[in-house]
């Protein structure tokens, strides 16, 4: 007898994969904050 | 190069041979020689996506033009982790469930078998003149080890890459991809430390920072929104996740690494750990390139060109002359410059801002004085050479000059790594795309396996060969780095509509889908021609001039930065593609959509 389908659609990302590129998307702005920062850092120092 | 560096080479170059070698022997079907029989974890198949990315011009290109301009190049890969997950959601699961060979097979199936002609041709002009400038990157390098002409590196190098790549299929590219990618970082991480070690006596690492921050090096984000400028936040995550989205979702170079995973799961995984490290290793790599800008300043002996190469007329013909007297100049303003900048630091420690603020004045000024007499001399030695080139020279020299015996020869193998990464996969590529797409579809239809392995092995061969014909002509195109994505951009654009017109479309035929990807092209022709090439045609730009096209001041009448290129053809794409598939759309057609595309 085969195992129950427990999920009909495997393609649709699951909770863990949603979850994993919100990850993703807070680790972008991070990214982008830190570069910012790196700027301001150094912005009374640049033309 | 002493012994002990070419034997590290060597010792490098025959282990990539050898992995080559005992994987290529391994293929029997086309499924194992193309795709290693879906069998390859997500850690192998991301860091091979990393290395086919990071091509020896990464190394060269990149930290050159941040010796030159800072960390501002960093804009381009802001796009690259939104892109990572656009795809998880949309073309890889597509990819897995179709089983396809290449990105265009799916093309095919969604619309019709001119579309994925049209697409996979496009995708083999845009990557054999790609692969021709990463051809010629490493063989810069080469060249100035030798000291070589250009021409016989290229062959050299070219005929190496061909001879590994023909031996093995898609399992020796990733293996030796694992390896190589592994070599890198070791090569990057060392390189950060010995430059961070080695800075001057009384020179620490904020100090370097402080002076490269003063001349605006450290500007490492650009919140305007000018389309002329090529490296803003807008430009980058727009622009960015656009070129991102079509490299590595719809070039086969990099969705046939997404076609070879054991599932779904590996494959979006493999994506995802790109997303996290491309950057910060990005960021390295231009951290290197700014180090350096601080480091050569302290150098004892003053110098203005790296490219040795200098014209015939520079070095011994009418304007040595002129060419000595900037020279001169420039020597005395690098002594100025030092003095300006050991000022600098020494006025930091006591954070006084009026002596602080009148030192980085008195560094911004001596600074800009360097970097004018440079311009002065890099015009005087274009008027002999035009495509005379000297930001992918910066690194190789501090290579060759700073690092010891032994480390010299491990990062000569480390660029060699960068360029064999990327050279294997894209000529792995153009041969599976000419193979599967055009040769099994268009010309011998029912051949056995054995066959189209050895059919893919020769157009390997071929490929290479045309690869490094187009790279003696790379030297023409300027800083390598901006070439190889000035090529993409007037494709990618366009296939990525295409792409995307078959997931979000679900109307959309196969004439929609060939006339929008023609006009995609003729978009980008139209918004971002090449205006720096075409000033040189002198027929043409009179034309412009007669018409009044030009605007008062002589320059072209519109210019768009090529990062844009790739959202304006897409759009393109999309909009003739929606206008050709509802005119041409009968009562009668049948839908073929539902099983390959996202929309409902």
């Amino acid at each position: 007898m085969n195992e129950p389908d427990h999920n009909p659609d495997p393609e649709s990302p699951s909770r863990g994969w949603i979850i994993t590129y919100a990850i993703v998307l807070i680790y972008l702005a991070a990214v982008i904050g830190c570069l910012h920062l790196i700027t301001q850092q150094y912005a009374s120092a640049a033309p | 190069m002493k012994t002990i560096d070419w034997i590290i080479f060597g010792v490098y170059l025959l282990t990539i041979i050898a992995i080559g070698v005992s994987k290529g022997v391994r293929s029997r079907t086309t499924q194992q020689f193309l795709l290693a029989d879906r069998r390859m974890p997500w850690w192998a198949i991301g860091l091979s996506v990393m290395a086919t990315q990071a091509s020896a011009i990464t190394f060269i290109g990149t930290t050159g033009k941040a010796y030159n301009d800072g960390m501002k190049f960093i804009h381009f890969y802001l796009g690259l982790p939104l892109a990572m997950v656009i795809l998880c959601v949309t073309l890889v699961p597509l990819y897995h469930r179709m089983k396809v060979y290449t990105a265009y097979e799916y093309l095919g199936r969604r619309f019709d078998e001119k579309t994925r002609l049209l697409s996979s041709i496009l995708f083999l002009i845009s990557r054999a003149l790609a692969l021709g400038v990463v051809v010629y990157a490493p063989s810069v390098v080469l060249a100035m080890l030798l000291n070589w002409d250009l021409k016989y590196t290229i062959l050299l190098m070219a005929s190496v890459a061909i001879a590994y790549t023909v031996l093995g299929g898609i399992q020796a590219v990733i293996w030796t991809d694992v390896f190589q990618m592994m070599l890198m970082f070791g090569g990057l991480v060392f390189c950060g430390v010995w430059m961070v070690i080695h800075l001057p006596e009384g020179v620490a690492f904020g100090d370097a920072m402080h002076l490269a921050g003063t001349v605006g090096h450290l500007n490492a984000l650009d919140l305007s929104f000018d389309p002329k400028s090529k490296y803003t936040l807008w430009a980058g995550l727009i622009g960015g996740t656009f070129l991102f989205l079509a490299y590595f979702g719809c070039d086969q170079s990099q969705a046939q690494r997404l076609l070879t995973s054991r599932s779904l799961r590996d494959t979006r995984l493999s994506l995802i750990f790109n997303a996290f490290l491309k950057l910060p290793m990005q960021f390295a790599i231009l951290l290197i390139g700014v180090l350096l800008f601080a480091f050569l300043q302290f150098a004892d002996q003053p110098q203005m060109h790296f490219n040795p190469k200098l014209p015939d007329a520079i070095t011994h013909g009418e304007h040595h002359d002129d060419y000595t007297t900037i020279e001169t100049s420039y020597g005395e303003a690098f002594a100025v410059r030092r003095q300006a900048a050991q000022s600098l630091i020494d006025a930091r420690p006591a954070n006084d801002a009026a002596v602080l603020n009148a030192a980085q004045s008195a560094y911004r000024t001596a600074h800009q004085r360097v970097v004018e007499i440079r311009a002065d001399a890099d015009r005087l030695v274009k008027v002999h050479d035009d495509a005379y080139e000297d930001t992918n020279y910066v690194f190789p020299t501090y290579v060759l000059t700073q690092l010891p015996v032994g480390i010299v020869g491990l990062i000569i193998a480390v660029v060699f790594a960068a360029a064999m990464s990327s050279i294997d996969s894209e000529l792995n590529a153009l041969s599976t795309s000419s193979t599967m797409d055009i040769y099994r579809r268009h010309i011998r239809t029912n051949a056995g396996d054995r066959h189209y392995i050895w059919a893919s092995r020769l157009l390997t061969l071929l490929w290479g060969l045309i690869a490094a014909g187009f790279a003696l002509y790379a030297k023409y195109l300027g800083s390598v780095i901006e070439a190889v994505n000035q090529v993409g951009s007037y494709f990618y654009g366009s296939l990525l509509g295409v792409f995307v017109l078959a997931l979000a479309y679900k109307r959309g035929n196969g004439h929609g889908a060939f006339w929008g990807l023609i006009a995609g092209m003729i978009t980008v022709c139209i918004v971002g021609p090449p205006w720096d090439k075409l000033e040189k045609w002198d027929w043409f730009w009179s034309q412009m001039q007669d018409h009044h096209w030009l605007k008062p001041d002589g320059s072209p009448p519109w210019d768009v930065a090529w990062l844009w290129l790739n959202p304006i053809a897409c759009a393109a794409v999309l909009v003739v593609g929606i206008i050709v598939s509802e005119l041409t759309r009968s009562p009668d057609d049948r839908d073929t959509s539902t099983d390959a595309s996202l929309a409902d």
